[in-house]
């Protein structure tokens, strides 16, 4: 069968950093190819350098049988193929249908001159096409959630009918509705004879929804393995370089956890998210918190940091301050690492040291008067201690692995010695390596008699890691599990559903 | 029916402000309680506006030009008197002055993607060179016409450049790809390149679309006042700064409507300020003040009404405002 896409020996280099070293990866028509690896593997750098967002430094691609070299994502978009990315990739303050045609405004018209009307009506047809019909081209995208907006960008990749779909990690940012409706998209390309190339560090999902998988390391193939070899055992030592021990979360039973209560939530009502939920959390305790996407999890944890402020009840810490506003909840060393990084907990336009000094300032200062060495020291020792991959604390966040960007955002918190951790799904779209290494950490900080909730849509991890769980449906508390009880992930659905 | 609906709502902030801040300044001073008046202001924000409209380009793609008052300068003293030399009469004043206007933000734009440094820099440079320009050129004495060119301050001129300058911006702005590219640019540069938008490119042409509605306005302050002085030592900041409150202004009152249009309600506004500070003999020195505070005033209301908008619903909804002091 003569290949849809060929890559040969592509290597790309950063400045002084070499992200991928001679890679080489062939794609063939009907054919949905796993990508996998630890973060920092180099698995969004070729994705990027295939969709056309940068250059590569030495290499040769072909695709169609032609040799294929992309200026841009436009021109890989015309050319057929199309990337759904990692990151948010629908723009603030402007209305969907500008997001839609983002770049290609004048796309598909008669003129050179954009016809808004056109754009609005096509939107339109697009968003009903993929189900998308509750949301109004004229709207402003930011009224809509992040799964909508990350849905926004589905249709758009679908509707350039591409020959290739780089999906980059782009499921665990949805709920199970969304990611059916990519594994539906998928399945509909294979039919088609077109490509897939698909990015997940979630091993069952690639098991599930891949003909085979590339893994790579440090920037280098490792090696293909077609279905009939994949095994997530084998996948995990390709990724890490050595045999996995398979030890991920706490060992233990046991609740184990002090008596003082440090935060409490009392008859939170907010909007028609949140109905009279109310909670206690212990020093030293982890409590999880699931349920679905819209279940109001995600609103629940801003509110305990105050960056929500309910219609009513209140969140009160273990001194009986209120928690009012995010300034409150760092005084009492709170800290709140939001699902969305990118927009909500990072700067990322500025570098690792600026983001992990952002809230230590205090803890820094002498005599009122912050010097260059106490950040920059202050920077390298949290980011060494979870061994961020970086050049050093002066390279921009935004260039960080989606992995290394998440120790960053916990970094920040550490920096500042904060007590009681709001953790909204701390593990999303990161790989197996980092994964442990923030459960590692979550049991340290329990040990040192540190608090944490851990907002999470995934099962194994909400049962693997917790003391506690709560289960929220529509707003409601609709279950509670104790570790010692040690609930299955049937019971703990049951009462999500 | 609808669409009726849907226009009021989108213009009624912007009508009603602009209509309250002229009913007070009639209620407080009854000599300005005249049609007369009222035509005056309308009249008076035209050219501003103009200008808003330019520096509306920068500041949407994030643009920081302190150069467009020099702009103005410069199209005004090169492009007038190049027309008077060669006898263009007033349309070759308009013509050569948005010629001038787009070359000297062309080269602004330029400039910034050989330089590859901040357009703050780049504009305040910029703004040095052309006062210069201005005080050398035509033996730096500005520029001056005769009565005949004098055509764009009353109507029918007036007006006129008002729809032209209108319908170049709303073209420009919402019809055509570099509009939308601005947009895109000024709201979000990574995800704007990573769509194969060329950010250097788009934020140069902000720079040369602000430039070309700088030799717009420098056309109207010609054709309506027949002359122009040269100015140095940065003294072209201040039509910067007023062609940026009106954006401001325009933009806090905006609403659903069109920011052409709520611009140039912004300039009506701030002439009707200006008028307020003569009726009321207050001293020049502090009309800037009085200005600032009341573009911070627009700028508080429209920053926060999100927040005020969020406190009125938890009203409806009777919950409690523990944070509200806050």
């Amino acid at each position: 069968m003569e290949a849809l896409l060929k890559v040969e020996n592509i290597s790309k280099e950063f400045g002084a950093t070499k992200a991928l070293s001679d890679v080489s990866m062939t794609v063939y028509p009907g054919e949905v190819r796993g990508l996998i690896g630890e973060n920092g593997s180099g698995k969004s750098t070729l994705s990027n350098i295939i969709a056309g967002i940068h250059k590569m430094s030495d290499g040769k691609m072909m695709f169609l049988g032609a040799e294929y070299r992309p200026e841009s994502v436009l021109d890989s978009r015309k050319k057929g193929i199309s990337l759904l990315a990692q990151e948010t990739g629908t723009i603030a303050g402007m209305t969907v249908y500008e997001n839609m045609f983002l770049g290609e405004e004048t796309a598909g018209g008669k003129s050179r001159f954009v016809n808004a009307r056109r754009l609005k009506k096509a939107t339109k047809e697009i968003l009903a096409e993929n189900g998308l019909a509750h949301i109004q081209p004229e709207d402003n995208v930011e009224r809509y959630s992040f799964e909508d907006r990350k849905m926004i960008e589905v249709a758009r990749a679908v509707w350039h009918d591409p020959q290739i779909l780089i999906i980059d990690e782009t499921t665990t940012a949805l709920s199970h509705h969304g990611r059916q409706k990519i594994y539906e998209i998928i399945r509909q390309m294979k039919k088609n004879q077109k490509s897939v190339i698909f990015i997940s560090h979630d091993l069952d999902e690639i098991m599930n929804v891949c003909d085979s998988v590339t893994v790579l390391r440090d920037g280098n193939y490792i090696d293909t393995l077609p279905h009939d070899r994949m095994n997530k055992d084998t996948i995990r030592s390709l990724m890490i370089g050595r045999e996995f021990d398979g030890r991920y979360y706490r060992p233990d039973w046991v609740c184990t956890h002090g008596e003082q209560v440090v935060l409490k939530a009392e008859h939170i009502v907010y909007r028609n998210i949140l109905k009279d939920v109310s909670l206690e959390l212990h020093e030293g305790e982890i409590l999880g918190i699931g349920g679905l996407t819209d279940s109001g999890m995600h609103e629940l944890c801003k509110i305990l940091f105050g960056a929500i402020r309910p219609d009513k009840g209140r969140v009160t810490y273990m001194d009986n301050t209120e928690i009012t506003s995010p300034q409150t909840a760092m005084k009492k060393r709170i800290a709140y690492i939001p699902k969305d990084r990118d927009t909500e907990s990072l700067f990322i336009f500025a570098d690792i040291k600026d983001n992990i000094v952002a809230s230590s300032y205090d803890q820094i200062k002498k005599q009122g008067f912050i010097f260059p060495k106490s950040e920059h020291e202050l920077a390298e020792k949290t980011a060494a201690s979870l061994q961020v991959k970086m050049r050093d604390v002066r390279q921009y966040v935004g260039e960080l692995s989606g992995g290394n960007k998440q120790k960053v955002a916990i970094c920040k918190w550490l920096a500042n010695e904060s007590q009681l951790f709001l953790m909204d799904c701390p593990t999303r779209g990161i790989d197996v390596g980092v994964k442990a290494n923030i459960y590692l950490l979550m049991q340290e900080l329990k040990k040192q008699g540190k608090a944490i909730i851990m907002v999470s849509e995934e099962m194994t991890e909400l049962i693997g890691m917790s003391d506690r769980i709560l289960i929220l449906k529509d707003g409601e508390c609709s279950g509670e599990f104790l570790r010692q009880d040690h609930p299955s992930e049937q019971e703990v659905i049951q009462k999500m559903l | 029916m609808q669409a009726a609906k849907k226009y009021v709502k989108n213009y009624i902030v912007m009508f009603l402000v602009t209509a309250a801040m002229i009913a007070l300044l009639m209620f407080f001073a009854p000599a300005t309680r005249s049609f007369t008046t009222l035509l005056s202001l309308l009249k008076q924000g035209i050219a501003p506006a103009i200008l808003g409209w330019g520096v509306l380009f920068n500041i949407k793609a994030g643009n920081w030009d302190f150069g467009v008052g020099a702009e103005v300068l410069i199209a005004a003293i090169i492009g007038g008197n190049i027309a008077k030399m060669l006898g263009m009469g007033i349309a070759g004043v308009i013509v050569c002055c948005m010629v001038v206007g787009f070359a000297a933000g062309t080269v602004s734009g330029i400039l910034y993607r050989l330089l590859r440094i901040p357009t703050i820099i780049i504009s305040i440079a910029i703004m040095l060179i052309y006062e210069s320009i201005c005080g050398i050129v035509f033996g730096g004495k500005g520029v001056s016409l005769d009565l005949s060119y004098l055509v764009l301050s009353h109507f029918p001129g007036n007006v006129l450049m008002w729809i032209a300058g209108f319908l170049i911006a709303y073209i420009l702005f919402f019809k055509t790809r570099i509009g939308y590219n601005i947009k895109a640019v000024g709201s979000n540069i990574k995800i704007a390149e990573d769509n194969g938008i060329n950010v250097k490119r788009t934020k140069a042409l902000a720079l040369s679309i602000a430039g070309l509605f700088a030799g717009l306005y420098a056309a109207v302050n010609v054709g309506s006042s027949g002359a122009v002085r040269t100015v140095s030592a940065m003294g072209t900041m201040g039509t910067c700064f007023n062609a940026m409150m009106c954006v401001f202004i325009g933009l806090s009152i905006v609403g659903g409507g069109n920011i052409f249009i709520a611009i140039y309600f912004g300039a009506v506004v701030m002439q009707m300020i200006q008028m307020a500070l003569m009726v009321f003999g207050i001293p020049t020195q502090y009309s800037q003040v009085v200005v600032a505070i009341f573009v911070i005033a627009f700028m508080l209301f429209s920053t926060n009404a999100p927040e005020i908008r969020e406190n009125i619903r938890r009203k409806r909804h009777g919950g409690s405002f523990p944070h509200l002091a806050q």
